[in-house]
């Protein structure tokens, strides 16, 4: 049941947007052309409707970029030249865990011929953030009843041993899931070897190409800046 | 004479995990015929969701491993094929974790296994269809896997498991996550499967909701079968000779309540006024809830999966922020930030909870300043029967073990109030009353206990008060002085508080 009231378009389109964004966020410049690309990445966020989401994206970006003009600059470069590149490529991974659904994803990657090796990891990392995301705050909050909680002053004092005791039970836990979930799948003929079908069909279709080219020019544009001799402030 | 055909045959079979010292299962002979509806029980770690995974083909591809002897299913050698192949004619169905879900939807998980084996896309929507029509959850249509309920996603997997048709149904351990409601729905949905012919094998320790349906019990005990009866003559075993046998109670009626007297003090310690708290965006969970406790009281919360008891625990434990209420411990008002300095909350999955690299080191986490703590540690873990393991970390230890070890934590712990979330899940009878009996000590030194449960039987051996909750408020409080109080809370958890 879709719980956001966006424009439906194909999965692929969101994955070649987090491939693309990915890439150019570190290849290009910052400044003017980082800033567009965020906007071409934000932009596809309030398509895809989550209006919440891309605000509070769109606020911390700008809060950064304000930040990064007061800094002195050994500060305002880790803003400019990490933390704003992470935060547009965040955006766009948000845009494919929030709107797109395991099962349609496998089968649009699947109907393109991607060879299965691919699809797979690819849908397992779309399944396991919620739980990892789960057992993480669990764990936090084990941690804070134990009295050694990872409070600002505790992480700061004791850094190895907070570091330790969250990092372990999250990975016994990945771990574990991991050998749940591959052992019902197997048992349910994940690797049976078979042209596999679909229960969602998908196709790409004009709205699609459409979004796809507009895609493709707003990125034209933005590569196009960071070759312009044009700065921000 | 469909019943005669044998269809699952263990010949000599010994498995032994790969990375293990000990042999898993020890030369089994076992002949399953088609249409029987089998348990196999027993002690954690006595093989039987070994057996469970021969059975499905896991073991030897996906569990690796030295396996000897043979195990026939459907005709075919569990060497010569593997899980995907055998799940066409088997379907597996595990405890609830949600691990056991690849998609996040729930009609897209029911075709999930149709669409690996290549089932045409029209076929494919047939057959999800009549699923959820046949079983009725058509409300349970196209859902989000993590908005349902652990009984709704148990149901689910059974879907899933139909779409194929597969004649052999494998069950390793489905009840643990399950209340007492959810459970008895479950064993409708066997008893269907059962009447349509098809053969059934449960690996469990929670036995209640298989009686009158299972037609045959093994019991085994260090990787062999070492005793087996018919479905009557289980029933026959009475309430000490099921003891002995260190077994689940198969008939709720057997379980009596012991007398759990609260340690008599008069004087209010905890006083919580107003509780209300909601998710984002979500109807009210529970609903301005206000109670008293006393020092050396072991409450009792029950009430259905996702009814808020966890919720609740949290709030208390200063986990989770509440919108409204009060609290008040030993007189004072106590803002909700500072609970956590009055509230241990020891959580259901020890995983989340164990953080050091050694059983004694875990015990002294957080503890350190507490005097003498060093003689404390030693006898508590030989209250737990852990001193054999005092060196060995935590996460090598059985699931039990992990569980008293996070239980022992908190015995150490010099917070006034205690919070055990479903501490015996998945337990087995000798674990889970371990846990009993250091929870009557946690009671016994005087502090206030809230065990979250679904398990009757640990109420009987426990509780002194039960809080029934349902719709976001306490519908009962009582005092669990006799039968007729415990009757009480029997019917309600068996009815889902209807």
């Amino acid at each position: 049941m879709r719980t956001h009231h966006g424009l439906y378009y194909d999965s692929r389109i969101k994955l070649l947007l987090i491939l693309l964004t990915s890439a150019l966020a570190f290849a290009l410049g910052g400044g003017l052309t980082g800033l567009l690309l965020f906007g071409v990445v934000c932009l596809f966020s309030f398509l895809s409707g989550l209006w919440k989401t891309s605000i509070k994206f769109l606020t911390a970006y700008i809060a950064l970029l304000m930040l990064a003009q007061i800094l002195p600059i050994h500060l305002s470069s880790v803003i400019t030249f990490f933390l704003l590149r992470i935060l547009t490529i965040a955006l766009a991974l948000n845009i494919l865990f929030q709107t797109t659904e395991i099962a349609e994803l496998i089968a649009s990657l699947q109907v393109s011929h991607i060879p299965q090796a691919i699809v797979i990891p690819i849908a397992i990392i779309l399944r396991f953030l919620p739980s990892l995301k789960q057992d993480a705050i669990y764990i936090k909050q084990g941690m804070k009843t134990r009295g050694v909680g990872l409070s600002f002053w505790r992480v700061l004092s004791h850094p190895a041993q907070t570091y330790e005791g969250f990092l372990i039970p999250i990975l016994m836990r990945l771990l574990m899931t991991a050998t749940e979930l591959s052992a019902s799948a197997e048992t349910r003929g994940i690797s049976y070897p078979c042209k596999k079908t679909h229960y969602i069909l998908v196709d790409f279709r004009l709205r699609d190409g459409l979004l796809l080219i507009g895609m493709l020019a707003l990125f034209a544009v933005v590569i196009w800046t960071s070759f312009q001799p044009i700065s921000l402030f | 004479m469909k019943k005669q055909i044998p269809i699952i045959s263990f010949e000599h079979t010994s498995f032994q995990y790969e990375g293990q010292i000990q042999e898993n299962l020890r030369d089994v002979n076992l002949t399953i015929k088609s249409g029987e509806f089998l348990v196999i029980t027993g002690q954690s770690g006595c093989g039987k969701t070994t057996l469970t995974r021969c059975i499905n083909n896991l073991i030897p591809r996906f569990f690796e491993g030295v396996l000897s002897g043979e195990v026939i299913v459907s005709g075919r050698s569990i060497k010569e094929s593997d899980a995907g192949e055998a799940g066409k004619e088997i379907a597996s169905i595990f405890q609830d974790p949600r691990s056991q879900f690849f998609t996040t939807n729930s009609s897209s998980e029911v075709a999930f296994a149709c669409e690996n084996y290549g089932i045409p896309h029209e076929e494919i929507v047939k057959r999800v269809d009549r699923a959820f029509q046949s079983l009725d959850m058509e409300n349970l249509k196209d859902r989000d896997i993590f908005t349902l309920s652990s009984g709704e996603r148990q149901k689910i997997a059974f879907l899933a498991a139909t779409t194929l048709n597969p004649q052999i149904y494998v069950l390793d351990e489905p009840s643990a996550n399950l209340d007492i409601h959810a459970i008895l729905q479950m064993r409708k949905i066997l008893s269907a499967l059962k009447a349509a012919g098809h053969t059934i094998i449960v690996s469990e320790h929670r036995l209640f909701y298989l009686y009158g349906l299972a037609d045959r019990f093994l019991i085994m005990k260090e990787g062999r079968i070492c005793e087996e009866l018919t479905g009557e003559e289980m029933a026959k075993l009475s309430a000490s000779q099921m003891r002995s046998r260190r077994l689940r109670p198969l008939n709720l009626n057997t379980i009596q309540i012991e007398k759990i007297e609260p340690i008599g003090h008069s004087e209010v310690f905890l006083q919580i006024k107003n509780m209300s708290f909601s998710h984002k965006a979500m109807p009210e969970l529970l609903h301005s809830i206000s109670i008293e406790a006393h020092k050396g009281e072991t409450i009792a919360l029950v009430g259905e999966n996702g009814c808020g008891k966890t919720t609740f625990g949290k709030i208390l434990s200063g986990l989770i922020r509440c919108r409204q209420g009060g609290f008040f411990i030993d007189g004072k008002n106590v803002k909700q930030r500072k609970l956590s300095d009055y509230v241990y909350f020891v959580m259901q999955e020890a995983d989340h909870q164990l953080y050091t690299d050694s059983v004694t080191e875990e015990l002294r986490l957080g503890n350190k300043k507490i005097p003498g703590i060093d003689e404390k540690v030693s006898r508590i873990l030989k209250m737990l029967h852990l001193e054999n393991f005092k060196d060995c970390h935590p996460y090598a230890l059985s699931g039990g073990q992990k569980q008293r070890l996070t239980i022992g934590a908190a015995m150490l712990s010099e917070k006034p109030i205690i919070v055990l979330d479903e501490p015996t899940s998945g337990l087995d009878w000798n674990n889970m009353y371990a846990v009993a009996n250091a929870v009557n000590f946690l009671r016994k030194s005087g502090k206030v206990v809230f065990i979250i449960t679904h398990d009757l039987e640990f109420i009987s051996l426990t509780a002194s008060r039960t809080l029934l909750l349902k719709e976001g408020i306490i519908k009962d409080d009582l005092q669990m002085t006799g039968k007729s109080t415990f009757k009480i809370v029997k019917d309600f958890m068996m009815k889902g508080g209807e």
